[in-house]
């Protein structure tokens, strides 16, 4: 019996001993569906993903914030009719914009999220072992992406928290208060110019699309073109000639998904449409609410809340000279329904069908030679006065949009031809976000979108709060995001 | 009736008997024991040879046979042993007893005092009776209350227990544990968040502690503490049969908890099943039957036909006074709207989804056994059709607990409980919440008929109204389907090394497997979307393996009369590994087929693995000295892998006290107390549910796109706190049991004090970090207060009552949040403000927004008010918290309500007379409120589009004002302006929530054996009525106001923080039942 007893006790006992045998690795566990991330950032290839990562933040701003705020804030769209239930993006449209809006918490917080991912990049590849080549490559093109991210953000808010390395833990997740706009400029600046010191001037094949020097040097002009310095913005876009851009010479083919990153293409947003993750949708967002598969030919999608914003407006409409072409390409002033006609103006550049329900494969252009083109004439006004190089760029964009030459002797001060490149931008740029940053560049922000809103308001008196398109200089920023004011005390706009 | 005339009917009896034989022991064994009567009674049977025939038949304090009694006979001279339990008729019979004695008997049965004879002596060829009345132990300390890893008598339990016995709740027919539990247990309040058919339940005990970690229980049914907790569809007690069930033992306080470390802060229901005894098979079958109904008092009023149609005439007629400034003409209304009463009644969508659904169950069980092996099986099924059209709830739970002895110290056993569920589920409460089928059927057009002409169902529901599908068509062919699989394992060794020291082995296992399917087919569509439609599916796969190894050291002896020690010694490892996998099919060319190969395309998939393990030491000491002093102490360590790195070992100590000071010597002269006994004590428990990878960074995949093909990416999406750890708990209790008239009355009063410190906080921090929210040990919320429990017999003998009552009182309070005691705001509102606040000094998610005031009376109160950009005369009117005088979101909100109630109350009473009992279970809680969310659209009168598009709150919407001379009720707002002031949370969406329920009337008779000894085969019978849910008292204008949102809006990462928000859930039904059991 007492044999028997020690049999049975040993057995439990050994049990025991054979789970805490394995004890060491058994409270050891990683995600399966995720990766650790102290394991992460250690290899090229990891750091390549990363990189892709910092670019992928790109997509979801491309569809959801940027035309909110480039376009949308402008007089050349707005929404088209009231009542559509994204009445946030309404109050965006009207200057009537608060600290708690979706739209801007979102973009703010995305914005973030690529800088993030930039500096993730930043931090952790020193240490990696690659050819000094693809390290400078990488570190250029995560430069590139924060300085992209950053000048978004400091056009629409003014200076903000400079967030340079990537936090390691939510204890120090505070920042340290809203750097000002000039320290935000000047880490633009640098990242830049590091950016175009080590960026290829080109891709081929499964690297298309990555951020060129080209690109960082157009952004670069921009940025300078903001802080008013002309003539360094000169010296970085007058370049970009030598790299190879060209006008295309069908206005229309630009924007076609058959001929993404071409010629003209110096940085544009890239979509897939066979991916569902990976596509864009500006065709569904754009069409008037409720026209069914009128404007898509996509009999599956209802077309209700989450389309009929960025709609062209009266004002733009009229912008266009008669025969210019770009206007047909750009926008649609009604479409057909059973063969009746509705009035529903809207966009229609980025209408190239679809892949699947709900997806397009359309790019979105950032940066193109024709705004480049704009740009330097700009600022050889700016730095000359009137110029016939400026002449010479507007009329090669004027020029494939089917319109004549501007009239020389009519525009004979320098800021007559201001409003005729302004005039030019607006029409040949309309859609693709530069519309606001333009106003806002050339100070003509307020001046403008007050017309234009006593414009929209005799337009649609129901339409527009009485307290909209009052546009006053504290307008011109967006409120900080709520979260950020309440957690991390930084000052709000006035 | 009191007790003495009991006494004396029994004394008489024996007196009479011991006449005829010579027990000369029995009169003075039974004058202790009130109620316990012994006949003996005399036959002449047949000669058993040289042997004698003792025979008995056991019944309870109402007459009513007792099946399962283990009787063993003992002759104390030889310590002949033998053993039987009764049959289900309470019958047992010994033969071949070897005469001479002296012989006794025990008699025990879970849920009734143990009970002794001796004295008797066996004479050849006579046949001994005895006809034994057991009393029911519900308040009795010589109860064995189940608790974790051991059980223990009652008188010795220091902690603060609550104790569900399975007779306490039987009869009320519900198909899942939880719903027998409501009102039952004080400091434990079970809420019907939702009707839901097989959904969730609200549980929780003593007040919610956590903030970002969870405040359900763990449930540990059979030892097994299962993982899971309640969902909006999803019950983790779906897997057992209320039937099964034997006894639930509610730990509330830490010395009980304790044992469960880092488990253990919620709480811990203990569920045992009743398993087999020695004895001939008995075989028992119970089923019911029903029809449930939602309540006409409580359902939610809207416009109907002609009110609709003329209120959208009005609405036109006042926008264009307001906008154009002139009177509207007959071309200014359409058509459809000029002549409104011609719509009549119109369609009522919320009764038309409604239906009186029938539910039914049944399950038959047979259990018995030898002396060595004992057996138990049971099988049933529940069907329960929704009160909603198209959904309900079916389940099949089988159960089988087997156990052998294979020597007199080695036992082995068994269970296995294979449960099979498949739910039909519409979208109440989803996360698209303002189109759900609930809140969608408030706001379509009544306008619209639900079927045309020909009878065939309106397709598309357009026409004055937001256009949708039917819901008929999306409840019956859009619903999701929900199957799963469950079934728990346990196989066990116990093994007893010497008298009183036993060593155990369990290997259990929790396995599921189950999948959700839901198919939009082309004919239903969406909103603003007529069909037909391209079909698309989502199809959600998920399993589950979890095991759990426990080795137990056990020790129980009693050392002369002084000592008493009851010791537990454990080591245990748990492990799951949960998968899951969705897939999202589109561009089906049909309806033909749905499987996923016959979808065009999947736009989108997801697959995620989530895994954890526990390692644990636990320990146990229970010690009384001279059945007066009581000391318990307990201590579990848990490593968690969900633990960070520097931080993966929590202890959990707690200590406890107890004083039967009844049994003192100075208080014994007190003769109406029968019992008293204080207890105290404090420990440290705590809360692991904090994910699973939440410690470390995770990397994510985000893509990116170039020339053409996708590009990996790989991006940080959470950051790394090698520091996370449990959430900790201390809590101080300290309470008396008291007993009076012989324990026929028992009270019971805790207080407590439960600090939660080191919570798990889902903290925001700012966007500029590039991440949203990080989860940290931070804050302090204290949970404290009163429970009261008291039972009585308030009469007893042929007419019984008992009475059992519960009170319970806590107090919520935030101590500290995040690093500088930052308010946490949490929901969403439909105009994207926050509807709760956090903050230190208050009670956990209160009701945050704007104060009502009225609405603008005309130009000059408008002028002369503050205002919002969008205010219009008429429109509402809030408070300018701030005094800007501007009205803005968040500024001028300000604290509306709070849900935590002052005190929730149970009171259950039984009353039996003959073959009659009756049961009533009334359950209350009061000074609670409620926020009705839904008014976000249920409250739009002014539509989303021209004109209104939503079917609104009827009295809302008739007593709106309309200009200065028809200023309505002065609270509804016009039609014509200030739309995004109300869609924000304001003080007159808050309501009182405090609501007297009669939760349950059950009628029960039992058919006397007289009648049914003609079968020869039925051996007890009983048939009952049964009401649930039959009545609620509230100035709740809805019918739920226990309702809780379950879908989360915003940026709320936690339900802990947006508590008590009606956002038109899923209706609780009122049901009536009839029901039989048998026993065969």
């Amino acid at each position: 019996m007492k044999k028997y007893h020690h049999f049975i006790l040993g057995l439990i006992v050994l049990t025991g001993m054979i789970i805490t045998s394995c004890k060491k690795t058994f409270l050891d566990i990683g995600p399966e569906a995720t990766i650790n991330g102290s394991r992460f950032f250690s290899t090229e290839a990891e750091i390549l993903q990363a990189v892709n990562g910092a670019y992928s933040t790109l997509r979801i701003l491309g569809v959801n914030s940027y035309w909110v705020f480039g376009e949308m804030r402008s007089d050349n769209t707005a929404n088209f009719q009231t009542n559509t239930g994204g009445e946030q993006r309404e109050l965006i449209d009207q200057f009537l914009t608060i600290a708690t809006n979706d739209n801007v918490r979102g973009f703010w917080q995305q914005s973030y999220i690529g800088i993030s991912r930039c500096n993730d990049v930043l931090d952790h590849i020193e240490t990696v072992i690659m050819t000094d080549d693809n390290k400078k490559r990488y570190k250029a093109e995560a430069k590139f992406l924060r300085a992209f991210y950053y000048f978004q953000l400091v056009r629409q808010f003014g200076g903000v928290p400079l967030r340079i390395t990537s936090i390691q833990s939510a204890a120090n997740s505070l920042s340290a208060g809203r750097a000002t706009k000039d320290i935000i400029y000047g880490q633009i600046i640098s990242d830049l110019t590091a950016a175009i010191a080590d960026l290829p001037s080109s891709y081929t094949g499964k690297d298309l699309g990555r951020a060129t020097q080209g690109a960082a040097r157009i952004m670069l002009g921009e940025v300078l073109m903001t802080q008013k310095k002309f003539a360094e913005a000169l010296a970085q876009l007058q370049p970009l000639k030598a790299l190879g851009y060209s006008l295309l010479p069908v206005y229309k083919s630009i924007f076609d998904p058959k001929n993404k990153n071409n010629a003209e293409s110096i940085f544009e947003i890239q979509y897939l449409g066979s991916q569902p993750a990976l596509a864009s949708n500006f065709m569904y967002t754009f069409a008037p609410a409720n026209s069914g598969s009128n404007v898509t030919g996509d009999p599956g999608t209802s077309l209700s809340l989450t389309s009929g914003w960025n709609t062209p407006t009266a004002d733009l409409i009229s912008a266009y000279e008669p025969n210019d072409v770009r206007k047909a390409v750009s926008l649609n002033t009604g479409y057909l329904n059973n063969g009746a006609f509705v009035t529903a103006p809207h966009v229609i550049k980025y209408n190239h069908g679809f892949v699947n329900r709900g997806n397009t494969d359309d790019n979105f252009p950032v940066y193109r030679y024709a705004d480049a083109l704009l740009l330097v004439a700009e600022c050889l006004n700016e730095t000359a006065g009137v110029n016939a190089e400026s002449f010479d760029n507007i009329d090669k964009v004027r020029i494939r949009a089917g319109l004549l030459p501007l009239a020389r002797g009519a525009i004979n001060t320098q800021s007559l031809l201001r409003l005729a490149i302004e005039k030019e931008r607006r029409v040949e740029l309309a859609f693709e976000n530069h519309r606001w940053y333009d106003l806002v560049r050339t100070g003509r922000a307020i001046e403008v979108m007050n017309a234009h809103g006593i414009q929209e308001k005799a337009l649609k008196p129901t339409v527009i709060r009485p307290a909209g398109f009052n546009v006053t200089p504290n307008n011109l920023l967006l409120p900080i995001p709520q979260q950020d004011i309440s957690v991390d005390n930084l000052e709000q706009n006035p | 009736m009191t007790p003495y005339c009991t006494w004396f009917f029994i004394s008489f009896k024996i007196n009479t008997c011991r006449m005829k034989f010579s027990l000369p022991n029995v009169y003075k064994g039974f004058f202790p024991l009130i109620f316990l009567a012994v006949v003996l009674q005399c036959h002449n049977v047949n000669s058993q040879g040289n042997t004698s025939l003792i025979k008995g038949i056991i019944q309870n304090d109402n007459n009513e046979p007792l099946p399962g009694v283990s009787v063993i006979v003992k002759n104390t001279k030889t310590n002949f042993t033998s053993g039987t339990t009764t049959d289900s008729a309470g019958g047992f019979t010994f033969s071949r007893i070897i005469a001479g004695g002296p012989y006794g008997f025990t008699f025990s049965a879970v849920g009734y005092e143990p009970q002794t004879l001796s004295g008797y002596t066996i004479k050849n060829d006579i046949t001994l009776s005895l006809l034994v009345k057991m009393k029911s132990n519900a308040a009795s300390l010589d109860q064995v209350v189940v608790i974790g890893y051991g059980s223990l008598q009652k008188k010795d339990l220091t902690g603060a227990v609550g104790i569900i016995n399975a007779a306490q709740t039987k009869d009320l027919p519900v198909p899942s544990i939880d719903q027998r539990m409501v009102g039952q247990v004080a400091g434990m309040q079970v809420s019907a968040a939702t009707g839901i058919p097989g959904g969730g339940t609200s549980i929780r005990i003593r007040g919610a502690g956590s903030i970002g970690a969870g405040n359900d229980p763990l449930f540990v049914i059979d030892g097994f503490p299962i993982t899971r907790s309640f969902g909006q569809t999803s019950n983790p007690l779906n897997l057992i049969n209320p039937d099964d069930i034997e006894s639930i033992t509610i730990l509330k306080d830490a010395s009980s908890t304790a044992i469960y470390g880092s488990r253990g802060s919620n709480g811990v229901v203990v569920i045992t099943t009743k398993r087999g005894r020695s004895g001939p098979p008995r075989v028992e079958i119970s089923a019911y039957t029903g029809w449930q109904t939602v309540p006409k008092k409580g359902r939610p009023t809207v416009l109907n036909g002609t009110e609709y149609a003329q209120y959208q005439k009005e609405w036109i007629e006042d926008y264009i006074q307001a906008t154009q400034n002139r009177v509207a003409t007959e071309a200014d209304i359409p058509a459809y709207l000029r002549n409104p009463s011609q719509y009549g009644q119109g369609t009522n969508w919320y009764n038309e989804i409604l239906r009186t659904a029938l539910q039914s169950s049944i399950n038959a069980g047979v259990s018995g056994g030898s002396e060595n092996t004992r057996y138990s099986f049971s099988f049933g099924r529940v069907n329960q059709d929704g009160v909603v059209r198209f959904t309900g709830f079916e389940r099949y739970v089988a159960r089988m607990n087997f156990e052998a002895n294979l020597s007199r110290r080695l036992k082995l056993g068994f269970i296995l409980a294979p449960s099979n569920s498949v739910q039909k589920l519409s979208d109440s409460e989803g996360s698209l919440y303002r189109d759900n089928i609930i809140v969608r059927s408030l706001w379509l057009s009544p306008l619209v008929p639900v079927t045309d002409a020909t009878g065939k169902r309106t397709p598309f529901i357009e026409g004055g109204g937001r256009p949708a599908p039917n819901p008929l068509n999306s409840l019956e062919f859009s619903g999701t389907t929900r199957k799963e699989f469950r079934g728990l394992g346990s196989a066990y060794a116990e093994y007893e090394i010497v008298s009183g020291l036993r060593a155990k082995y369990s290997f259990n296992v929790d396995y599921s497997n189950g999948s959700s399917f839901l198919f939009n087919p082309s004919n239903v569509g969406g909103i603003f979307l007529p069909p037909p439609v391209v079909p698309n599916a989502t199809i959600t796969q998920f399993s589950s393996f979890n095991w759990l190894s426990e080795a137990l050291l056990s020790y129980n002896r009693e050392l002369n009369n002084n000592h008493r020690i009851e010791a537990v010694l454990g080591y245990t490892t748990q492990h799951e590994r949960a998968a899951f996998l969705q897939i999202n099919a589109d561009n089906y060319p049909d309806n033909l087929v749905q499987t996923i190969n016959a979808a065009g395309i999947i736009p989108s998939y997801n697959q995620d693995v989530q895994e954890w393990s526990l390692i644990s030491y636990l320990a146990r000491i229970n010690y009384t000295f001279k059945n007066k002093y009581i000391l318990t102490a307990t201590g579990r360590s848990d490593g968690s892998s969900r633990f960070g790195t520097n931080n993966r070992y929590g202890y959990f100590p707690s200590a406890a006290v107890g004083w039967r000071a009844s049994d003192e010597h100075f208080l014994q002269n007190i003769k109406w107390m029968s019992s008293l006994k204080f207890r105290s004590s404090y420990g440290l428990t705590g809360n692991y549910n904090i994910g699973n990878y939440t410690s470390i960074s995770n990397i994510g995949s985000s893509n990116a796109v170039f020339g053409g093909l996708l590009a990996g990416g790989r991006v940080a999406t959470s950051l790394n706190n090698p520091d996370l750890t449990w959430e900790e708990s201390a809590q101080f209790d300290a309470g008396f049991d008291l007993g009076i008239f012989k324990d026929r009355i028992v009270f019971t009063a805790d207080y407590y004090s439960k600090i939660t410190k080191s919570m798990l906080l889902n903290n925001e921090i700012p966007l500029s970090s590039g991440y949203s929210n990080a989860i940290l040990n931070l804050g302090k919320v204290r949970n404290r207060g009163f429970e009261f429990t008291l039972s009585s017999q308030n009469f007893t003998g042929k007419f019984t009552w008992n009475t059992r009552a519960n009170i319970s009182f806590n107090r919520n309070i935030v101590l500290a949040l995040n690093n500088e005691n930052k308010t946490i705001y949490s929901g969403r509102s439909g105009e994207g403000g926050y509807t709760h606040i956090t903050e230190v000094g208050k009670p956990i998610g209160q009701f945050f927004g704007y104060q009502i005031i009225g609405v603008y009376k005309d130009a000059d109160d408008l002028a002369k008010s503050p205002r919002n950009n969008t205010s219009v005369v008429g429109s509402i009117k809030y408070k300018d918290v701030d005094g800007n005088g501007i009205i803005e979101q968040i500024k001028d909100f300000t604290v509306i309500g709070k849900s935590q109630p002052d005190y929730s109350w149970g009171l259950s009473n039984n009353v039996s007379y003959k073959n009659f009992d009756l049961a009533v279970i009334l359950t209350g809680v009061q000074g609670g409120q409620i926020l009705r969310t839904a008014n976000e659209t249920h409250n739009n009168n002014e539509g989303i589009a021209f004109p209104g598009q939503f079917n609104i709150d009827r009295k809302y919407v008739l007593n709106r004002w309309r200009s200065p001379s028809q200023p309505g009720n002065g609270v509804s707002p016009s039609t014509t302006g200030g739309r995004v002031m109300w869609r924000d949370v304001n003080s007159s969406w808050v309501e009182d929530a405090s609501y007297l329920r009669v939760q349950n009337v059950t009628l029960s008779y039992n058919i006397p054996p007289q009648i049914l000894s003609g079968t020869n085969v039925i051996k007890t019978a009983r048939m009952y009525f049964s009401g649930q849910n039959l009545a609620i008292l509230t100035k709740y204008s809805w019918g739920n106001p226990d309702a809780i949102r379950n879908s989360l809006a915003g940026n709320t990462v936690s339900q802990a923080l947006v508590p008590g928000s009606d956002y038109g859930n899923y209706p609780v039904a009122r049901s009536i039942n009839v029901g039989i059991n048998l026993g065969f």
